[in-house]
């Protein structure tokens, strides 16, 4: 939206700086043309006041030429510098501000011609070839020179001022034409997964504005609609697998109380029961990813202060880590809080560890780390184990993917959905969370990235 | 003791209704919102049973207007939602506790058996004795045939829960929840080792068994 504010007003500034540029241009041309014609009908003017002093006879001598000019010349000394030849290219007369330089003869090629005169500069010069003599008279255009340099500081000056003014109102217009568009944005952006009742209030009139507020208030509609699916949809699936479950599990349990003196039966029926709760768990982790998923998933998020929030938990990391015989290195630097939800920040942790845990050889080594960095907290978990081949990094948060760690490992096995959850519960933070090996040794090593609380 | 159970499955209900009975509390089932409400208007009950499914609504509609209307009976929600904000919501609304389906009956019993207790106010045990443990709640002590033995916060905690339901199948659960104060989460098997560790601090010195492990539902002190 910013983008759109200042590419708006940019394109406004650029297009009225250039009209008001192109229009004083044209103008100063313009100016320039106009001044020359002035000169040039001042020429048409003198000429015929010379031409009737010279008379028309050619064959009157140079003197007397001069006699009949000098007056008038001499009275517009400052205005022109005058050349006079006779029908075959003599010159008859030259006025004296023409110095040395002679004007070059224009019979035949233009009337009017700027060129440069050594000692005066610019000067406009007209030739009128009558019958008898042939008149050039030329003038100064160093005044128009300056009255044009005068002028373009002048238009510059403009044009800046216009610039400044333009990307003013341009702000303001595009402020004012996208404000529609931004109350849009910020409305829709306010429609989530936990309010998507929220509708864009129409503007008035019929206006594309208008139809585009429609279709997205319809766009929210089939939203809403389809959140309420998934909502009813997790919610209808939770009741009918739960209910049976909840029968199988105390017809078990009674089972189990009946048979306690026959090992072979209370141990099947031990299995059984156990299995029931897996199969819980399954179903649990399933419905909070798809919850999570579709985004429906309504989160009771707190402000947690770090390091402290570790505290309650580094005793019970510790006691995990010990009890399979591996020692736990426990690093914890920075401060800072985090919003999130404890039950399922906790489980990520304790998941990772018991990941962990799984990975490692007996008598290794588990490096936890929680370290502040400016924007986020860093959890580093490493484990001794043999680590995975590069191309499964990315896959082992993924559903239902499970690797055979040590062959050792007697523990329960996992389902394949214990990493997938951390990492949904992850995202959920609008953190990151991935896996490497390491390089120090071979090892697994998973980094996760928590935003810190920007509101604290 | 007079417990309504609010069930709208006709065998679960049953299966809820036979185990309180055989603890020989006086059992009322209803199967509707409607014969919820009905029953509470009636008459007081010790604790009460809720399905928040219900055919003609939502469980926790009833809740809230019980709790609108004054009746403050103790409410254990038993659902078959359970993601940790449908939890929050229902004891936000005023419930007791929370026990989602599937559940054991024991776990049910253990947790009326607490919410009638502290409702009821019972005198405050200080300090717990069986089988030559004596657990000291003020002092935060524990001796073993007299001699004193260091716990940590968690295992001193994990001990009392169960000697305050001894002799009773504890779910891990519960036990997370109690002590740990989080939903269980079986991808750890955090609870077993710590119930490992108490049980060989404590049988390293008594020499005695105190736990017995209930293979798919949980630990029972003896």
């Amino acid at each position: 939206m910013n983008t759109l504010t200042f590419r708006t007003t940019a394109w406004f500034a650029l297009l009225v700086t250039v009209t008001i540029g192109a229009v004083l241009g044209v103008g100063g041309w313009l100016l320039n043309r106009q001044m020359i014609a002035g000169l040039e009908l001042l020429h048409v003017v003198e000429t015929k006041e010379l031409a009737e002093l010279l008379g028309d006879d050619p064959a009157i001598s140079d003197a007397e030429v001069r006699d009949r000019l000098e007056h008038d010349v001499d009275d517009d000394a400052e205005l022109f510098l005058i050349q006079i030849h006779d029908t075959n290219g003599r010159i008859r007369f030259r006025s004296a501000n023409l110095g040395d330089y002679i004007l070059p003869d224009l019979s035949g090629v233009d009337l009017h011609r700027t060129i440069t005169v050594p000692g005066t500069g610019l000067v406009r010069i007209s030739e009128s070839n009558g019958t008898n003599w042939h008149i050039q008279i030329a003038s100064r255009l160093e005044p128009n020179q300056r009255v044009l340099k005068e002028y373009i500081k002048i238009a510059s000056l403009l044009v800046l001022v216009g610039a400044l003014i333009s990307v003013g109102l341009g702000w303001v217009f595009s402020r004012v034409t996208l404000a529609p568009i931004r109350a849009i944005a910020e409305t829709a952006g306010r429609i989530g997964g936990n309010n998507l009742g929220a509708r864009i209030e129409v503007p008035p009139g019929r206006d594309e504005l208008v139809a585009l507020t429609r279709l997205l208030n319809e766009a929210f509609d089939r939203i809403e609609t389809a959140f309420g699916q998934v909502r009813q949809f997790t919610a209808d699936a939770s009741h009918e697998l739960k209910t049976p479950l909840a029968l199988i599990r105390l017809n078990a349990e009674k089972l189990h109380s009946r048979l306690e003196h026959d090992d072979e039966s209370a141990n099947a029926s031990a299995e059984i029961l156990e299995e029931i709760d897996q199969l819980h768990q399954i179903i649990e982790h399933l419905l909070f990813l798809s919850k999570a998923d579709s985004g429906v998933l309504r989160l009771e998020l707190e402000t947690l202060s770090f390091p402290e929030w570790l505290d309650a938990w580094s005793g019970d990391a510790q006691v995990l880590v010990e009890d399979g015989g591996l020692r736990l290195d426990l690093q914890i630097e920075g401060q800072g809080p985090v919003c999130g939800v404890s039950s399922l920040l906790r489980q990520v942790l304790f998941n990772l560890l018991t990941n962990a845990l799984k990975f490692s050889p007996p008598a290794g080594r588990i490096s936890l780390q929680i370290v502040r960095s400016s924007e986020s907290w860093r959890w580093t978990i490493e484990d001794e184990g043999p680590g995975l081949p590069e191309a499964e990094l990315t896959r082992v948060f993924d559903r239902f993917v499970r690797y055979e760690r040590c062959e050792s490992e007697a523990s329960r096995p996992g389902h394949g959905l214990g990493l997938a959850i951390c990492r949904s519960i992850i995202e959920l933070h609008q953190g990151k969370v991935f896996a490497e090996n390491r390089k120090d040794r071979t090892g697994l090593r998973v980094v996760v990235d928590l935003p810190v609380d920007p509101e604290t | 003791m007079k417990i309504l159970v609010v069930e709208d499955e006709r065998k679960v209900g049953q299966f809820v209704v036979q185990a309180l009975t055989e603890q020989s509390y006086t059992v009322r089932k209803v199967g509707t919102m409607a014969a919820a409400h009905d029953a509470v208007a009636e008459s007081p009950y010790d604790a009460i049973v809720l399905d928040l499914g219900l055919p003609d609504g939502d469980g926790l509609q009833l809740l809230k207007e019980w709790r609108q209307n004054g009746f403050d009976e103790p409410v254990l929600i038993l659902s078959a939602r359970d993601s940790v904000t449908d939890r929050v919501e229902g004891l936000n609304l005023g419930a007791d506790d929370y026990l989602p389906k599937p559940f054991s009956v024991d776990e049910l019993l253990a947790r009326l058996r607490s919410l009638m207790r502290r409702r009821s106010g019972s005198v405050q045990v200080t300090v717990l004795e069986r089988h030559g443990l004596r657990l000291d709640l003020l002092a935060r002590e524990l001796k073993v045939n007299g001699e004193p033995v260091e716990l940590t916060n968690r295992e001193f905690a994990l001990l009392e829960l169960f000697m305050l339901n001894p002799g009773r199948a504890l779910t891990r659960t519960l036990i997370a929840e109690k002590v740990w104060e989080a939903p269980y989460d079986m991808e750890t098997n955090l609870i077993d080792v710590y119930v490992r560790r108490l049980r060989q601090k404590l049988e390293g010195i008594g020499g005695e068994n105190y736990f017995k492990t209930m293979r798919g539902t949980g630990y029972k002190l003896l």
